[in-house]
């Protein structure tokens, strides 16, 4: 079984990074979820699957079959925190269609490399001192 | 004399202050400190003179032993008295000459910094004291060079001699690191000289010592920054870049000469060096107009000939050194302040415009009369002496010495055609055409400078054997590798190096008589001009910064794609290398668990799910897709006994959906699978097979052999006894590793903060009561509100069961969260608000704190922080972690209403 | 007592966290808390300073379960110290950060973030488990994604893009890595581990974990070829948040790079002789980049890479002097690379512009503001005697006697470059007369925290300097620790017996 979730995986993050790569931040988006997906498959199958029953105690008996109880913990945490940086991502997403009014990566990054524009604002008079990033708005 | 360098720096601290009170007064106050100096340095010559050395030591860093020692022998000595003595000239002369400049206080501020770093580092017996002062010498000529800060010009040469010196600097600091431990000690005085001979490095020490040395003391072909340098205010050219900063580098190369002179070659570079400089520095002399730049490069002359006379280690040669030295810095600095004068009563230093200002400016004339014999070496003035000794020290040296000889006869000649210049066309013959029509003589404290020093230089000649017993004497053993007897006399009798004298005044007399043809001849060596060092210079850095740009470019392409592909790329390398490495033998045949058939369809769903979501164009399926992949993960997860997991995933993705489905309406069609160009699209489907190939195998290779350790045992055997709980997932989470939980929840609070603040600017959300169309059938909307009601239950249900069956704070969180986007949806977010009673973020930061707090208890209770505490009231037993674990519950939940709000909201 | 001390640092700006959160509509009282946070956590930084100091290595097991089913916490010399830094450099980011011009939320919600941030950065300091550590990489790595988002805009939205996205991938990575390595070897105590690794039998597929982490380290820390991100995202934050990323985040990726390859290979190996390429090439290509650019915070954001470059030489040639080097640049870069953004923001607003090619005149009509630019600048540089110079010089001859001539020559020629560099934003911003007249040049108002925390920062700088003996002394001392972590060691050594 694991050498399956091991080459599952892999096929996930495979697909993923196949995502990651593609034009689209929407499509990008989604690959970060499928690629988080795989990774946390994979804590858990790095905890092994031995173990017949869940890891349920019991006053009277410690099962001796019962599943690894760490690895679903951590995962249960990574599933979690990747939940709320995926949240983000997706706040991004929303922010960058607003802003730009396109979701394709490359129009959106070569910004980063525009001159700073001028202003009396830390950085420029386009985004001055924290202003909500609402000038693109529609 | 640590005092002396402390109150100079004290002195330039206050520099600005008086400036701003006094004005140009402000001089005599601040060369009170130098001064100071000088009579104490002065005090000590006796002592010194009788073969001693003051010494003062003070810890630094004990960890390099390094120490701020000083020690005064008579190499120092003489530095230290032309350092003070000059520098207090030249404060009294600056304050004259920039009296009207605004920025007055930041220059004696500067200089007077400079003083202090160039005494500590002729006093400095510590080598990395020596050169911390070096490098601050640097960067006060950097400061006083661009001082007129507005004119490119002085920036760029500023600029340029700061990175010349800058960089030899930084070969000096490796040489004298492999220095210090080749001659394992970290003081010059404490040097093993034989174990420095010996040692392995000793030609790096040797080559990188000298490029420090030559780039600060503009040997050619380092020599091009110091004309530039001119363009700094007279009393910085006249102070820094002839009389004192520009000799630092003579004055190592002496201080290591006992060390590094042996027949290592040491001498001889020196020598050859030393002669190329002169000869160029005084051909470029000649056809100079500007007094200004004609001081510059006879200036570049004399520092060749002084390298020249260490480099020949006779006791004739160091003798001259050390005489010539001393009677240089005299006359040049006299010179400097006498153009500076000039240029100051005048307008100008162009010689075609001067002439016959004797008439206006007789005490300056005088001064400059008087250097200009000393530095032409006429008897009885100490230019000669030294001249004399120059030549004797380099017959001594046999066949090369000849040979030397004749360059430096020809370097003296044209030195002397230059004096011929400065006085003669300057201050006899008719009146020029001055810019400034009624030329004056200036006031006291310009023409003190060059006065005294111009009669010092007189003095020492005449009477010579004072400066014989009192200084030269001293500084001569220091610089000499063994004993050496010194004699100064003004007349030996008739001796080669009279002759030699002879032939050079008459030669000089000629070279001025026919400057004008000289001029011309020199001029026809076009090639020679052609490729001045300017030009390579500004090339050089031209090819810098392209080169720099080459290199940005590949890292600055603003490409997230290309990023992405190069982590990629690497990561699968890495994996790759580290396989090979380490030798893993894949599938070795490890103990596995046996495939179960839920378990192989849940990677089946997750497969195809993602595979949909990676082709797909629909927004609709997009999400139905990842939605899918998820199930199967949590498919994949029930299989693997992981209850709490599985539910999690499906509560997750669920959410994850929802919000999807949310941002989603915002959004076209997504356009196009993957790249533009086919080739692009094989390329990345190749890398990304790559990657995942990468990824599998890792994880292969980690999962290959049974798991070791006894965790998991422990953590079932301890759940119930230690933690009070049978889920032992859950007791994991709040309590074994409840630290993790903590980080977690806080990611979650952050998370829904920041996209919050990101899509609305931080503003509170807009509350409204219609709900969204999709939703807005009454039926639905009756029927959602029990069922909203009955999920809420169930959440608390699921938190306090948590931690003996499946369930807990996430979860139980989660399913809430849920409930209440129903709310949202079928009745807008007003309804979900006002039954929430408070705002997102305040439950947010309840939640935390009361995690926060359920750690904190333990800590009251003298345990560790997050130590459960129990107790069993009527027989249910409560502890801190169901205290943490509610915490987690009201964060979560918390954190999702917030998400909610925002991510619902149509684009406004 | 202790058993706080150990979790303040964590717990202080979680605290600060939750206050402003339940102030949060009343932005005067979540300005004061911050402050007021900030100042805690200094306090407490101290406070640790002088307890590892005296050598005495807090320990602890949080939930008080035994290693190494608990999570371990230690802190020692290296921690101690950057517990300090953080808390100096986090409280400037927050006098700098109060700002009652702009949008107030957006200037508010700012201190949240701060604070979560600096509770991530902490906690990672005072960790000893790996999925810990990965727990609160993630902390500070959302902060930071609130950070570099605020205030939108843009090109800042583009630039929040990129990072998200890579920062993302990079820490799946981690995770991937941390899930790897409890499979190999059966624990995530960061003591076991060195145990493990230290005692020869390394288990299969060990290795492989590692490096994959330290792979994920060397992208949060911005090493060649993998700190594309950085230059790419840095300059469109506003400036406190930059500069409070200039300082902070990479050297928590290096911090951990240097935790982890001190436990777990504490002799020269071949890993090192990788580092040392490594180190090199960041140093060689960072400060070339640099050079290219035209703005100042590029400039400095490059400079950031080839800094961590030097940091990286001294982990790698593994000797005590090198790795006290190593530690005391990671002290000194932090204030001083966070103090140049600082100045840059606000000589950007001063002269109305960011490219050097709009700036100028500040020399003559702001000398303060030259002074606390020329300091942190020159130490950066390396010129003596300021803070920089020391950490230089240290790795310079440790580079020597460890015999590997070319890194020391790599090392000094980088020093000479961001010489060029930083003497172009002297000439250009500074020097230079200002393109549109001396009137271009306006004081801007609200900028009395931003002064107040540059002034600071620049005297810390001098302060390094001119007091390198003992910063010296706690690096070699910590750096002795690196060697013998007797603190995470211990911790297993308890287990065994109870």
């Amino acid at each position: 079984m694991e050498i399956i979730a091991a080459l599952t995986v892999g096929g996930l993050a495979g697909i993923g990074m196949w995502m990651l790569l593609d034009r689209n931040l929407v499509r990008v988006v989604l690959g970060v979820a499928i690629i988080g997906n795989a990774i946390n498959l994979g804590v858990l199958t790095a905890g092994r699957y031995f173990g017949e029953t869940a890891a349920f105690v019991t006053a009277t008996q410690v099962p001796a079959d019962a599943a690894n109880p760490l690895p679903q913990a951590l995962v249960l945490t990574a599933i979690v925190i990747g939940f709320g940086l995926f949240v983000f991502a997706l706040a991004v997403l929303k922010s960058v269609r607003e802003t730009h009014g396109i979701t394709t990566t490359d129009f959106v990054t070569s910004a980063t490399e525009e001159p700073a524009p001028d202003g009396r604002g830390d950085n420029g008079a386009e985004d001055d001192v924290p202003a909500s990033g609402g000038e693109g708005r529609a | 004399m640590l005092s002396a360098v402390i109150a100079i720096a004290l002195s330039a601290l206050l520099a600005p202050l008086f400036a701003r009170r006094l004005g140009e007064q402000a001089g005599w106050l601040l060369a009170i400190a130098p001064f100071g100096a000088f009579l104490w340095f002065v005090s000590c010559i006796p002592e010194v003179a009788g073969g001693g050395a003051v010494v003062s030591s003070l810890q630094w860093v004990p960890a390099l032993d390094t120490a701020v020692s000083l020690r005064l022998d008579g190499l120092s000595l003489l530095f230290a008295l032309l350092v003070t003595g000059i520098g207090t000239l030249i404060v009294l002369y600056a304050g004259a000459y920039l009296h009207d400049h605004s920025h007055l206080g930041r220059f004696y501020a500067y200089l007077l910094l400079f003083m202090m770093a160039m005494l500590g580092l002729v006093l400095a017996d510590d080598l990395i004291v020596m050169f911390v002062f070096w490098e601050l010498t640097s960067v006060t000529s950097f400061l006083l060079i661009a001082f007129q800060h507005e004119s490119a010009v002085s920036r760029r040469a500023a600029l340029q001699a700061l990175l010349i010196t800058g960089g030899g600097g930084l070969a000096l600091l490796a040489g004298l690191l492999l220095l210090g431990v080749a001659g394992n000690s970290w003081t010059f005085s404490g040097l093993d000289i034989a174990a420095v001979e010996a040692h392995p490095a000793f030609y790096a020490i040797m080559v990188l010592v000298l490029l420090g040395c030559f780039t600060k003391s503009a040997q050619v072909p380092f020599h091009l920054w110091l004309p530039n340098a001119m363009n700094a205010p007279t009393p910085v050219s006249a102070y820094l870049h002839s009389a004192t900063m520009v000799k630092a580098g003579v004055y190592l190369m002496a201080r290591l000469n006992p060390v590094m002179g042996g027949d290592g070659g040491w001498g001889m570079i020196l020598v050859a060096f030393g002669a190329v400089t002169a000869i160029v520095g005084a051909v470029l002399a000649i056809r100079q107009t500007d007094l200004k730049r004609l001081l510059a490069y006879t200036t570049v002359t004399v520092l060749g000939q002084l390298t020249m006379l260490i480099g020949t280690n006779t006791s004739y040669g160091l003798q001259a050194f050390v005489l010539y030295l001393l009677a240089h810095s005299l006359y040049k600095g006299a010179l400097f302040m006498a153009v500076g004068a000039v240029d100051h009563s005048t307008g100008t230093r162009e010689l075609s415009k001067l002439g016959g200002l004797i008439r206006y400016m007789p005490l300056t004339g005088a001064a400059v009369a008087l250097a200009a014999f000393s530095n032409a070496g006429l008897p009885p003035f100490f230019g000669f002496i030294a001249k004399e000794f120059k030549y004797a020290g380099l017959i001594e040296m046999g066949v090369v010495g000849w040979v030397v000889t004749l360059a430096m006869i020809l370097t003296n000649a044209l030195l002397l055609a230059a004096a011929g210049l400065v006085f003669i066309r300057t201050f006899l013959g008719k009146e020029g055409p001055y810019p400034n029509k009624h030329p004056h003589e200036v006031s006291l404290p310009m023409w003190l400078g060059p006065v005294l020093l111009a009669i010092g230089g007189f003095v020492l000649g005449a009477w010579n054997d004072w400066p014989e017993t009192w200084i030269v004497n001293a500084a001569v053993q220091s610089v000499a590798r063994g004993e050496v007897d010194v004699h100064l006399y003004l007349w030996g009798g008739i001796t080669p190096a009279v002759l030699a004298s002879v032939v050079t005044v008459t030669l000089g007399a000629l070279f001025y008589g026919y400057r004008h043809l000289v001029r011309r001849h020199i001029a026809r060596w076009r090639v020679f001009w052609s490729v001045s060092g300017d030009l390579l210079w500004d090339r050089l850095l031209k090819r810098v910064f392209a080169f720099a740009g080459s290199i940005a470019a590949n890292f600055q392409h603003g490409s997230l794609r290309l990023h992405m592909t190069m982590m990629c790329l690497i990561f699968s390398a890495v994996v790759l290398v580290a396989l090979i490495v380490s030798q893993e033998n894949l599938l070795s045949g490890g103990t596995y668990s046996e495939v179960t058939l839920p378990g192989v369809a849940g990677c089946l769903l997750a497969l195809s799910g993602a595979a949909a979501a990676a082709v797909m164009r629909g927004r609709l399926a997009l999400v139905t897709a990842l939605g899918a992949s998820g199930l199967g993960l949590a498919l994949i997860f029930l299989s693997a006994n992981a209850p709490d997991v599985a539910i999690t995933q499906l509560m997750v993705e669920t959410l994850s959906v929802v919000f999807l489905a949310f941002v989603f309406r915002s959004m076209p069609r997504v356009p196009r699978i993957g790249a533009r160009h086919a080739s692009v699209r094989v390329f990345h489907a190749v890398i990304s097979v790559i990657f995942g190939l990468a990824v599998a195998g890792a994880l292969i290779a980690a999962v290959d052999h049974p798991l070791p350790g006894n965790i998991a045992d422990w953590f079932l055997a301890n759940s119930l006894p230690g933690g009070h709980g049978s889920n032992v997932v859950n007791v994991i989470l709040v309590d074994f590793r409840a630290f993790d939980t903590l980080g977690e929840i806080l990611v979650v609070a952050l998370a829904a903060l920041a996209a919050a603040t990101l899509l609305s600017g931080g503003k509170p959300a807009v509350l409204h009561d219609h709900a969204e169309p999709e939703f807005a059938s009454p039926l639905l909307r009756q029927g959602l509100r029990p069922f909203a009601a009955v999920l809420m239950l169930v959440s608390l249900i699921l938190l306090w069961r948590g931690h003996n069956l499946p369930g807990g704070g996430f979860i139980g969180g989660l399913v809430g969260a849920i409930g209440f986007i129903l709310l949202v949806l079928s009745f807008g977010n007003r309804t979900a608000r006002e039954l929430m009673w408070t705002s997102p973020p305040r439950l947010i930061g309840a939640g935390l704190g009361i995690a926060l707090l359920a750690g904190l208890l333990g800590i009251l209770a003298g345990q560790p922080f997050l130590t459960g505490l129990w107790f069993s009231p009527a027989g249910v037993k409560l502890g801190t972690p169901l205290l943490f674990d509610l915490g987690v519950f009201l964060t979560v939940f918390g954190s999702v209403m917030h998400m909610v709000q925002r991510l619902a909201g149509r684009a406004h | 007592m202790t058993n706080f001390l150990l979790v303040a640092p964590m717990a202080v700006p979680l605290a600060t966290l939750v206050l402003c959160l339940l102030l949060r509509p009343r932005h005067d009282l979540v300005r004061l808390v911050s402050v007021l946070g900030g100042v805690a956590l200094l306090a407490v930084g101290l406070a640790l300073v002088g307890l590892a100091g005296s050598d005495v290595v807090l320990a602890g097991q949080l939930g008080g379960w035994q290693a190494p089913y608990g999570i371990s916490a230690v802190i020692d010399r290296l921690s101690a110290a950057m517990v300090a830094i953080t808390g100096a450099v986090g409280l400037a980011t927050v006098l700098y950060g109060i700002r009652r011009e702009g949008e107030a939320e957006v200037a508010r919600d700012f201190h949240l973030f701060v604070h979560g941030l600096l509770c991530g950065v902490c906690g990672a300091f005072i960790t000893a488990d790996v999925f810990n550590l990965y727990v609160w990489f993630e902390v500070l790595l959302i902060g930071s994604f609130a950070l570099i988002s605020l205030g939108g805009g843009r090109r800042r939205l583009a630039g929040t893009m990129t990072y998200v996205v890579l920062n993302l991938v990079a820490t799946l990575i981690f995770l991937l890595s941390a899930g790897m390595i409890y499979s190999a070897t059966g624990t995530l105590n960061m003591g076991e581990l060195a145990i493990i690794f230290r005692s020869g039998e390394i288990p299969p597929g060990s290795t492989m974990a590692v490096v994959l982490m330290l792979l994920s380290f060397s992208i949060k820390a911005a090493l060649f070829p993998v700190f594309g991100w950085l230059p790419a995202s840095y300059h469109v934050a506003w400036t406190p948040a930059s500069a409070l990323f200039a300082g902070l985040l990479t050297k928590v990726g290096v911090y951990a790079l240097i935790r982890l390859v001190t436990l777990l290979w504490p002799e020269f190996g071949d890993a090192h002789v990788v580092l040392l390429w490594i180190a090199c090439a960041t140093m060689l290509i960072g400060v070339l980049g640099a050079a290219a650019q035209n703005e100042v915070r590029r400039i400095l954001s490059f400079h950031i890479v080839s800094q961590v470059g030097y940091m990286i030489l001294g982990l790698a040639l593994a000797t005590p002097l090198a790795i006290a080097g190593a530690v005391f640049y990671l002290i000194h870069h932090i204030v001083v690379k966070a103090n140049l953004f600082f100045v840059g923001g606000i000589a950007a607003r001063l002269t109305g512009s960011e490219r050097l090619a709009g700036m100028g005149g500040l020399y003559a009509k702001w000398p303060l503001l030259a002074i606390l630019f020329a300091i942190p600048a020159l130490s950066l540089a390396g010129i003596p005697p300021l803070s920089g110079f020391w950490a230089k010089l240290v790795l310079v001859k440790a580079s020597l006697e460890g015999g590997f001539w070319w890194a020391a020559a790599i090392a000094l020629i980088t020093g000479i470059l961001t010489l060029l560099s930083m003497s172009k934003i002297w000439n250009e911003a500074f020097l230079k007369a200002h393109p549109q007249g001396e009137q271009a040049i306006r004081p801007v108002p609200d900028m009395r925290g931003g002064w107040w925390a540059v002034s600071a920062l620049a005297a810390l700088t001098v302060l390094i300097g001119f007091g390198a003996g003992p910063v010296m002394d706690y690096a070699i001392a910590a750096a002795e620790q690196l060697a013998q972590p007797v603190g995470y060691l211990q911790r297993m050594a308890q287990a065994g017996g109870g």
